[in-house]
């Protein structure tokens, strides 16, 4: 078959990739980029990123950090690193170096703990947002350390008491017009949205309980359980997001850290204003496929983090695995790299990810440490074909994809991208082999299988307008011999039985 | 008005299709005036192999559903076993039950009857084949039908066939299907039963072999 061509290739790299699964899980410091193709097979692949830099608080020389529990790149590119044991902000500047350290906050005059910060938002008006988990409120600090607002639980009627709207500020996110979206412990409304003034305006974006055969029975269960069984039943509750992003048209991505298999749409999310997601599954999955080496299979990947850069490509950090998936501008995945381990690149407890420019930075929590990824030439490449392509601009992206290709014999997006390159140019026989040869379940295969159809037709329309012609007139013929021969035999047998 | 035996001097080989249209009538007739080919019904049988050979590896790509023909792999035994493996065990459970069931068929009127009644699903099956190679996404559903057609007839004559073989009544008739159901799964598990046995019989005598001749020899 044709788009197993590769197929040595394929299995080969599918063993490869099952040796490494099996060494990364005992921790055996075994580090490779891979990706998975449209079969559910890891393949392993070219490196996109690699870590380049560690940078921990002793190099940087202003102390160890002390279980740092989030990294914020503002827009001005200044690093925040909430180093919450130490109950200090630390800033970079774009360059790695010290830029300062806020160590004391005060609120009218007395001093504040941020030891219980779990989440940082800089403004692009330079206000410090901090979400105190500990202190159950949301904290906006100048660039001195002057906090100029507090927010605790808003009086509203829209929020009413109960055990799914805590108020326990895990992560903060402000967008262009002031409101705040801040995801609180525990709770599984969504995140909740503050305006400028404090005021509650109500829950924006959820995941879904997801309809499965499994509940259904739970459901028709519950119909003859009596009140004190049910009362021990499972209730079915949304999964809370475990983090968030904004990109810079305002789009807010949201992860999930537990899920039940890697296909549910709930792992990333790209919200719209309503709250629903923008991304349609064009990838089979989000996560890491289940592993089955201890007999069922287990789904460990568990999201902490997401950060989107300018072009809208988003790279969610798994806590379980140390890896950070790389997914493009509509939620194709690209590539997966990092890991668990102690060496460059790989992470003991990653906490958080966030970009600064080309660079992906991954915070390490236990190690105190800040991962810099800086993308290969490969990895730029991908990055551009696929802007090229997801924006429509087919043509542009063919030389990009071609050398994708040659770095990377088992991209199957990358064929994809080729296909749609020859389709543009009107060149349908290529464009078909690259569709198939892709794997991917397109449309375009389709698309490009019509337009051959109608030139052929076009073409051949004479021979086959004749032909069809023919056809009839000889069915018509042959129908009719049969007919006068059979009539003839009845004849025959006729006189048979007469006789 | 068309009386009994009034096609009885139609060729073997096209007879089978004009049961495709009058059921009733031509596999009565085909019982009474012993109107049936084994040949023929192989030949179908043949091409009902190559249709499952055909639906495994050779759809076009845009109507590849399942992982089996993505994969692209022909399992030739995998089709044989779930075409003429499957039809043979299921003449066979029928031939038992319905011999057991005052049925009036033998194994060979049961054989050729079954693969006649199968040909609206073979045929329709290699013309859906085809079309995959012309038509496109949208178009999809046209194959859909065509396969929910040739079923659903196939279905229907199997019923009519097995009515008129066995000269059962309709209720009968189902009632043995069901049995035939049965028995089909019984020969399955005995099937496996007997293999696995023979299997560690085989493993039995061969460590012994092995043993003996690391040892002593």
């Amino acid at each position: 078959m044709q788009n197993l061509k590769n197929k040595w290739l394929r299995k080969t790299a599918f063993a490869l990739a099952a040796i490494l699964f099996t060494a990364s899980a005992k921790n055996l410091n075994v580090s490779a980029d891979y990706r998975y193709d449209s079969f559910g097979n890891a393949i392993p692949s070219q490196y996109s990123y690699v870590a380049e830099q560690d940078y921990n608080g002793l190099q940087l020389g202003i102390g160890a950090f002390n279980t740092p529990t989030d990294l914020f790149v503002a827009p001005d590119e200044k690093i925040y690193i909430v180093d919450a044991g130490n109950n200090r902000i630390v800033i970079l500047n774009s360059e790695f170096e010290v830029d300062r350290v806020m160590e004391s906050f005060l609120l009218g005059g007395q001093e504040v703990s941020i030891k219980g910060v779990t989440g940082i938002f800089v403004h692009t008006d330079g206000l410090i947002y901090l979400a105190d988990k500990d202190g159950g409120r949301i904290l906006a600090a100048d660039k001195d350390g002057n906090i100029v607002r507090e927010i605790a639980r808003p009086d509203s009627a829209l929020l009413t008491e109960s055990s799914t709207t805590t108020f326990l500020p895990r992560k903060i996110l402000v967008d262009s017009r002031d409101i705040i979206y801040m995801l609180s412990e525990n709770s599984t409304q969504g995140a909740y949205m503050i305006d400028a003034d404090g005021e509650f305006l109500g829950f924006y974006g959820r995941n879904e309980v997801q309809l499965t055969w499994k509940r259904l029975y739970e459901v028709f269960k519950r119909r003859f359980a009596s009140e004190e069984q049910r009362a021990k039943m499972q209730n079915f509750i949304p999964v809370e997001f475990s983090n968030f992003d904004i990109d810079e048209e305002g789009f807010i991505y949201t992860v999930t850290a537990y899920s039940e298999s890697p296909a549910t749409d709930d792992m990333l999310k790209k919200l719209n204003p309503l709250g629903g997601n923008i991304y349609t599954q064009r990838f089979m999955n989000y996560g890491d496929m289940p592993d089955t080496s201890g007999g069922a299979p287990v789904f460990n990947t568990s999201y902490t983090d997401v950060a989107v850069d300018k072009d809208g490509f988003a790279y969610a950090l798994d806590a379980y695995s140390g890896r950070v998936f790389w997914f493009d501008n509509v939620g194709t995945q690209q590539a997966i790299f990092g890991g668990s381990g102690a060496y460059l690149g790989a992470f003991t407890q990653a906490v958080a990810v966030d970009t600064l420019g080309d660079l992906v930075l991954v915070l390490d929590g236990t190690r105190g440490s800040i991962t810099v990824f800086e993308p290969t030439y490969f990895g730029e490449i991908v990055k551009e074909a696929f802007l090229l392509f997801n924006a429509g601009f087919y043509a542009e992206s063919k030389e990009l994809f071609e050398e994708i290709v040659r770095m990377d014999a088992n991209y199957d997006w990358a064929y994809v991208g080729l296909g749609r390159a020859y389709y543009e140019e009107g060149d349908w026989e290529t464009a078909k082999f690259y569709f198939e040869h892709s794997g991917v379940a397109t449309s375009y295969y389709s698309e490009v299988k019509e337009e051959l159809r109608n030139q052929n037709m076009k073409e051949n329309f004479t021979a086959i307008f004749f032909g069809i012609l023919a056809g009839c007139a000889v069915l018509i013929v042959a129908g009719k011999l049969l007919a006068a021969s059979l009539a003839e035999r009845r004849k025959h047998s006729a006189v048979k039985e007469v006789e | 008005m068309r009386r009994p035996g009034y096609y009885s001097n139609m060729s073997k080989y096209l007879y089978p299709f004009y049961i495709l249209f009058h059921p009733m009538d031509g596999f009565r007739e085909m019982k009474n005036n012993n109107k049936f080919s084994v040949r023929f019904a192989n030949g179908i049988l043949v091409l009902w192999v190559l249709l499952g050979i055909l639906d495994w590896g050779y759809v076009d790509f845009d109507f590849k559903l399942t992982m089996r023909q993505l994969d692209g792999n022909v399992n030739i035994f995998q089709v044989l076993l779930t075409s003429v493996l499957i039809f043979a065990i299921s003449v066979v459970a029928n031939w038992c039950f319905c011999t057991l069931m005052d049925g009036k068929g033998r194994m060979k009127e049961v054989w050729v009857a079954g693969a006649y009644a199968l040909m609206p699903y073979i045929f329709l099956g290699l013309l859906r084949v085809g079309l995959t190679h012309t038509l496109v996404e949208s178009e999809a559903v046209y194959l859909t039908y065509l396969n929910a057609i040739g079923l659903l007839w196939s279905a229907l004559l199997i019923f009519i066939a097995l009515m008129a073989i066995h000269d059962y009544s309709g209720p009968k008739t189902l009632m043995s299907m069901f049995l035939t159901l049965c028995g089909v799964m019984i020969i399955a598990f005995l099937v496996v039963l007997v293999s696995g046995l023979v299997t560690q019989i085989y493993s039995f005598f061969a460590t012994i072999y092995f043993e003996i001749k690391l040892r002593y020899l």
